[in-house]
């Protein structure tokens, strides 16, 4: 018999592979050096199933080398605990996994199907199992279920996806050189000026996306509404009110809506047409993970990467099938009956599901977008075993009813349109009805459709224009992109990977690029964008990055190679690099400028002070090294004005003020705590009633 | 010497206004153009700016260089 070495991405994935495996009584759970593993049979032998948390290995300098010399091109594999600080866990669990290679035979990859599940797996079984990726087979599955699992094992593939893992060394390569040796060429640029360290950051997605922002930024600073005016009608027929637009729904001079006035004004118009059309509403698409984090921003409001790490966390309960697929079909292979009557279970869902299992056939109604390592999101049929957090739950009933709805009937919507002709204007009365719900009923709440119903009306009806009067209104500028519109942005642009396209996101917050969920971009962003845009444009064109993520595309299908990428990569990135290292200087200044301006501006309080009317600041005092608001009048005015500050945590001036005294509140956020949004001066003046009455006392 | 913008401290190549507010006195002109058409030549450039100042929507480069034109009373785009 031979020992078996099963390789899983994560420790919860590790214990439902070893559960779905083990033919033996029970499976034993060990842990080796804080490594958890598990120890089962399965029908060939003996087997070991451990996992890793994330990339073990990663790309860095092959070289030793200082952080402030770019650029750098020779990159090689290296475990993470020599990479990076604080990694000691990894460096333990590798060590773990050697041991265990050691006294195995065969070797199986576990990670999830996908560029990164492979990369783990790929680099584990390489560098820590004796150069196994070549021996190794590879489990595929896109759900945590028994059966699946049972199955993935039984048909493993005999080799690693090696087309899957030189697309994701590619990317890592490339991510690393891009992002890494422009990053740093800002950041030296204004170390080199101002001898001050500020962390920048760019790269070959992040460029076009800052972009992209700032594009329409610019779009909001320099709109100017223009009037236009449109024509309000309240009508009486047949002894009921209603109310009608115009023939023209906006109206771009004054004198032409003045006009229609004049001319409708106490009249009565006849009834000249009645239209009557039938809509089909055809069910939605399966969730890929892009629509799913549209939908989820639309409904609950979280952030793309929130709903990533929900959906993450239910696949790995089992709950739903991999969340980070592009597909939005559903193969007939995943048992929709099984599925269907495993949610009848759940009360909420047991009279839809009675309703669609009914049905004749079970065809879902599927979308353009494929993936060909994983199906669309669906709910696995598996029931929680403990209650989930809100947020989870919110996101799986989300996913159970839209696997729903893709099962149910076409609906069916009427629109009226009753045009009414006064002299030489026409006027409209619209309505709508639901005529068949179909599949709406099983999306709801999450599919509204609003009704508006008429009476019933017949040609040459008189209709009586009670008031008739105009509106001025002004156009409005582009709305600001959020999270979820971004997103959506990205993938239409190609840009950026569905995983990766959250996380871009999160970096520009981060940077302090942009703020606010309607994205706003900052000064900062402006300026990094010029920069870019004057010395490198191509680093801000979606046209290169894009045509990167194609070659890297084909090398995913095995119809490129990786080396001819990172040779296109190295040439234009060394055209980049030369111009910013050539002009280092002027670069730095320039955004040394804005930074200054930016650090300023945060510690800057809107308010005045309130004994000399000098502008406060947030000071930090050099000789308690204390954090307090204090006044800038204090040297010339002899002001002693000051206010606490809570000692702990990043402060941020808010835009907002409070309620009680007036004065800008301030959030103090400490990892891993709720933001706590406090005001200063209640709380100094709430002090102080409390001092006043211990002394009393 | 570097020039900087007559409005904000950008720097400026052939005008004495920055990019995006060389692009807000553009499109400022444009728009007065169009809001005299609205209202059929009964508006005069001052009108104009203090009617756009009062909108919400109004662009913040756009309420810049209206204020610095109703406080200057000047045109901008003339090179110094």
């Amino acid at each position: 018999m031979s020992n078996t070495l099963i390789i899983c991405e994560k420790p919860s994935a590790a214990q439902h592979i070893a559960e779905a495996l083990n033919s033996s009584k029970e499976v034993k759970k060990g842990i080796k050096y804080g490594m958890p593993y598990f120890r089962i049979t399965t029908k060939d032998g003996d087997a070991i199933v451990c996992s890793a948390i994330g990339h073990f290995y990663q790309i860095a300098p092959k070289y030793r080398y200082n952080r402030r010399n770019y650029p750098i091109y020779d990159l090689a594999w290296k475990p993470k605990y020599l990479v990076e600080r604080g990694k000691d866990r990894q460096k333990k669990w590798i060590k773990a996994i050697k041991e265990f290679a050691d006294s195995s035979d065969i070797f199986i990859d576990a990670c999830d199907y996908d560029i990164e599940g492979s990369l783990i797996g790929y680099s584990i079984l390489k560098y820590a199992c004796k150069n196994s990726d070549k021996r190794a087979r590879r489990m595929k599955y896109s759900t945590l279920t028994k059966k699946e699992l049972s199955e993935s094992y039984e048909n493993s593939n005999p080799t690693l996806n090696f087309f899957l893992i030189n697309a994701g060394i590619c990317r890592h390569e490339l991510d690393w050189m891009y992002g890494i040796n422009l990053s740093v060429a800002l950041t030296e640029s204004v170390r080199k000026y101002s001898k001050k360290y500020f962390t920048l950051s760019t790269g070959r997605v992040q460029g076009p996306t800052l972009k992209f922002i700032i594009n329409r930024e610019k779009e909001i600073l320099t709109f100017v509404p223009l009037p236009y005016w449109i024509i309000k009608v309240l009508a009486e027929i047949n002894g009921e009110v209603f109310e009608l637009e115009y023939e023209v729904d906006k109206l771009k001079t004054k004198s032409s809506a003045d006009e229609v006035v004049k001319q409708s004004r106490g009249q009565t118009g006849r009834i000249e047409n009645l239209d009557q059309k039938n809509f089909h509403l055809y069910p939605p698409t399966p969730f890929d993970i892009t629509s799913l984090q549209i939908e989820a921003y639309k409904h609950f409001r979280f952030s793309p990467r929130q709903t990533l790490n929900i959906s993450q966390r239910l696949y790995l309960n089992a709950l739903i099938s991999y969340p980070r697929t592009s597909s939005q079909k559903l193969p007939a292979s995943i048992g929709f009956s099984a599925i269907l009557n495993k949610l009848s279970e759940m009360l909420e869902y047991r009279n839809h599901t009675k309703k669609i299992l009914s049905l004749n056939k079970l065809s879902p109604y599927e979308g353009k977008k494929s993936d060909p390592a994983h199906p669309a999101i669906y709910p696995t049929g598996v029931i929680p075993s403990k209650k989930l957090e809100i947020k989870d739950k919110k996101l799986f009933d989300l996913i159970i009813r839209r696997f729903l709805a893709t099962f149910g009937e076409n609906g069916l919507k009427q629109s009226n349109k009753i045009s009414i002709k006064e002299a030489d204007n026409t006027f409209y009365l619209r309505g709508s009805r639901i005529l068949k719900k179909g599949w709406i009923e099983y999306y709801e709440p999450y599919a509204k459709f609003e009704e508006n119903l008429l009476p019933i009306f017949s040609v040459g009806e008189g209709v009586k224009f009670v008031r008739v009067k105009i509106e001025e209104r002004y156009t409005k500028p582009p709305v600001r992109y959020n999270p979820s519109s971004m997103v959506k942005l990205m993938e239409g642009e190609r840009i950026g990977t569905k995983t990766t396209r959250a996380d871009i996101l999160d970096i520009l917050y981060r940077r302090e690029y942009v703020k606010e969920d309607r994205i706003i971009a900052t000064p900062l962003a402006f300026k990094i964008n010029e920069i870019l845009t004057k010395y490198c444009p191509s680093i801000t064109e979606v046209s290169f990055t894009r045509e990167l993520e194609d070659m890297m595309s084909n090398i995913e299908l095995g119809e490129g190679k990786k080396e001819v990428v990172i040779i296109r990569a190295i040439e234009k990135l060394k055209e980049i690099l030369g111009n910013l290292h050539e002009k280092e200087i002027e670069i730095g200044e320039e955004l040394f400028d804005v930074i200054g301006k930016i650090k300023l501006a945060n510690i800057t309080l809107n308010k005045r002070c309130p004994q000399c009317n000098s502008v406060l600041y947030i000071i930090r005092s050099k000789k308690t090294k204390k954090r307090f608001i204090g006044c800038s009048g204090n040297k010339e005015k002899k002001c002693n004005f000051s206010l606490p500050l809570p000692q702990k945590g990043t402060l941020k001036l808010l835009d907002r003020y409070c309620k009680k005294c007036g004065f800008q509140l301030i959030q103090t956020k400490i990892r891993g705590r709720k933001p706590m949004i406090a005001c200063s001066n209640c709380f100094i003046n709430k002090e102080r009633k409390l001092a006043v009455k211990q002394t009393t006392a | 010497m570097k020039k900087k913008c007559a409005i904000c401290d950008g720097l400026d190549k052939e005008f004495n206004l920055c990019e995006i507010h060389l692009k807000a006195y553009e499109n400022l002109n444009v728009g007065y153009e169009d809001w005299v058409k609205a209202l059929n030549n009964e508006l005069s450039m001052n009108e104009y700016l203090n009617k756009i100042l009062n909108l919400q929507d109004t662009g913040n480069a756009i309420r810049e260089v209206a204020t610095y034109l109703l406080e200057n009373n000047t045109s901008l785009t003339q090179n110094e």
